[in-house]
């Protein structure tokens, strides 16, 4: 048993089967990168483990346990920032904290120091449309951070920035798990790019076009922070685009 | 009978809907070539569409009457439908001309002269955005025509039509005749929706005549303009010729104001109902997106019945306050809910189930907030129709307002009251739009 384990997991929509009976499990402490070709059901498998969807039958389980709907230990970055457009930075931070029950001083000051985590210090009354998308896609990062999940979901956050914040962001978020900075000791990446897989994961596993099944479930037992130039890394990006 | 009733309606609704659509090709062109007509109509069109024009009908009725013997009251009523469907259609083709895309605009340049242009580019975009809005124009007008008949029953002259035949046959007690006259406008409104305006929607058949569209794209609107500056005219010598004793006037204006109070708290109750039906349907819709059609169709059904027809499906039970009330609903609350319910994609559910923020602060930072910006707008096009509303519930529900003043100075063919209340409306409507609806606007349009 793992951390996450996907049982027989099956889904369709209308005539179109996305899983026909998929199983893996996750462990605690991994990165693990979901990769393949668009429309795979990457996204479909994230928002199960998230508790976001349901599968028609199989199971997500959390320790042992269903994952129903969505879970205090798990939180999410979306693709983009979903942030309230009527609430500042702070706010958008704090919002989750109140619902967990914090009062909204308490629920501000951690916010605060998460945006002070993420590099936004200074931003705190800033208005998301104010804000660069980088900039928002970090004040989402530091959302998620801040109720102190044990499992981060990724569902392609760094797809809509623009490659020197992508990259920056990715080299923070994996510094922040490698160094133990943050209470989520497991990360969970859909991505459909080999070379962030790569760059990020500890492993990968490839899924297939409809119905997707694993490709390849690998192993990147490289060491951080990665270098993209190392043979090693380049021998893993070999690996993994000889299944994509 | 109620066949012919319905007939005559639609057939006034008919020639309003062809001048509209010719109005509307004049003057979206003319915006859409010239940038000082553009400055200088759009506020004006701003200003005209959020007038209550019911309110104008019974002052037109006496200017069509006295100026144009026997057919003045199927003029005036025609052209108060033209007022009631007119707006949308300007701003549709006006709007569409305006986003067409650069790259279409250089091929016609270099490969069309102007005339292949309006044809074959300009003509054939506008075609959804007209035909749509003729479909939408024709739900309003029924409303504003079935009304206007029912306000002529008050006066020498009559329209014949399925709105005064209904009201008639049930103030005698008549009430098959009633009620068929209702089941037979609501199968019309239903044949239409289900053959032409689907057809025309679905099919976009080409506009027949389009080079003498062509001629009239370029000079028609100064036929507009010409015929708009007329009927100012004539209607400013008429109203200063009838305004007999200013003394009377002022007293009709007070009395107006204050039936007013009564009206606006009405209206003001009625903004309520209608806000929590657009915040309800929405959250509803958010919960089970399947439900979303289903909600539609429930609202576009109340909405397609007009006040005049609801009347005596309702008076038999309820009376009074609760009577105008519901009255005015249809007309309102339709537009609350459906510019809420277009915002339902919008309101980052995932995000708020993925948090755990659910309960009231989800309804306060997340619902909310999230329908706002298309909620104020609802809430002010439904303000606009209430008060339109108003000209024919109070009367029909029997309470006091302006609209029971109105329709009473307009049956005892007191001008210089009659005359006041319009004013006095006129001026609620516009400076509250302007004073509060306009601030509400800028406020939540930050957000979006």
């Amino acid at each position: 048993m793992g951390l996450i384990d996907v049982v027989d997991v099956k889904k369709r929509y209308e005539n179109v089967v996305v899983f026909n009976g998929l199983s893996f499990s996750i462990q605690q402490g991994e990165v693990v990168a979901l990769l393949g070709p668009s429309g795979c059901g990457k996204s479909t498998l994230l928002r199960m483990i998230a508790g976001l969807e349901k599968p028609d039958s199989g199971l997500v389980k959390f320790r042992g346990e269903p994952v129903t709907k969505p879970r205090r230990e798990i939180s999410i970055m979306f693709q983009s920032p979903t942030l309230l457009p009527w609430k500042t930075a702070l706010d958008n931070v704090a919002l989750p904290l109140v619902a967990r029950g914090m009062s909204w001083q308490e629920a501000r000051e951690a916010a605060q120091r998460y945006l002070s985590f993420v590099g936004l210090s200074g931003f705190e009354e800033a208005y998301p449309k104010q804000l660069s998308g980088g900039m928002q896609q970090r004040v989402a990062l530091a959302r998620a951070l801040a109720v102190e999940p044990e499992v981060l979901l990724l569902d392609e956050p760094f797809s809509a920035l623009d490659p020197l914040t992508a990259e920056s962001l990715r080299a923070e978020i994996i510094k922040m798990w490698h160094d133990n900075l943050i209470t989520a000791h497991t990360i969970v990446l859909v991505t459909h790019a080999v070379d962030e897989a790569v760059y990020m994961a500890t492993r990968a596993i490839v899924l297939t076009p409809r119905p997707a099944k694993i490709a390849a479930d690998i192993r990147i037992d490289l060491p951080y922070p990665r270098n993209r130039r190392s043979p090693e890394f380049e021998k893993f990006v070999d690996l993994l685009y000889a299944y994509v | 009978m109620a066949v012919a009733a319905l007939l005559a309606t639609y057939a006034r609704m008919a020639v309003a809907l062809f001048l509209s659509i010719l109005i509307a090709y004049a003057l979206g062109f003319a915006m859409y070539k010239s940038r000082v007509v553009e400055s200088a109509l759009l506020p004006a069109l701003d200003v005209l569409q959020s007038v209550p024009i019911l309110g104008f009908f019974p002052v037109a009725l006496y200017v069509f009457i006295h100026y144009v013997p026997y057919v003045g009251v199927e003029l005036a009523a025609i052209f108060l439908i033209i007022t009631s469907m007119l707006w949308n259609l300007v701003f549709g083709v006006y709007q569409t001309l305006k986003t067409v895309p650069r790259e279409l605009l250089d091929m016609a340049s270099v490969y069309l002269d102007e005339r292949l242009k309006f044809v074959h580019v300009l003509l054939p975009s506008t075609l959804s955005s007209v035909y749509y809005n003729a479909a939408v124009s024709w739900a309003n007008a029924f409303f504003f025509v079935t009304a206007s008949e029912v306000i002529t029953l008050g006066t020498e002259t009559r329209l014949f039509g399925i709105g005064s035949l209904v009201v008639t046959a049930f103030q005698e007690g008549r009430y098959d005749v009633a009620y068929v006259g209702i089941a037979v406008g609501l199968a019309g409104n239903l044949l239409m929706y289900g053959t032409l305006w689907r057809w025309l929607t679905k099919k976009l058949p080409e506009l027949p005549a389009s080079n003498l569209l062509y001629h009239w794209s370029r000079w028609g609107s100064y036929v507009v303009y010409a015929a708009s500056a007329l009927a100012v005219a004539v209607f400013v010598q008429y109203l200063l010729s009838s305004i007999t004793s200013i003394h009377v006037f002022l007293g009709g204006v007070t009395e107006s104001a204050l039936s007013a109070v009564l009206s606006l708290l009405r209206v003001a109750a009625l903004l309520v109902i209608c806000v929590a039906a657009g915040v309800v349907a929405t959250s509803l819709v958010v919960e089970k997106p399947s439900l979303e059609r289903g909600v539609f169709l429930v609202v576009a059904a109340i909405s397609s019945t007009p006040p005049v027809f609801l009347f005596p499906l309702l008076a038999a039970y309820i009376r009074g306050e609760l009577l105008a009330i519901l009255l005015l609903l249809p007309a309102s609350v339709v537009y609350s809910v459906f510019n809420a319910l277009a915002a339902w994609r919008s309101v980052p559910r995932d995000m708020a189930r993925a948090y755990h923020i659910a309960g009231a602060p989800y309804l306060l930072n997340v619902l909310i907030p999230a329908v706002s910006p298309y909620l104020v707008t609802g809430a002010l096009t439904a303000w606009g129709g209430a008060w339109n509303g108003l000209v024919v519930a109070e009367p029909l529900a029997e309470v006091n307002g302006i609209g029971t003043y109105m329709t009473k100075a307009a049956e005892a063919g007191d001008m210089n009251k009659l005359i006041a209340s319009v004013i006095v409306m006129t001026a609620i409507v516009v400076l509250v739009n302007r004073f509060v609806w306009r601030k509400l606007y800028e406020k939540v349009a930050q957000w979006v």
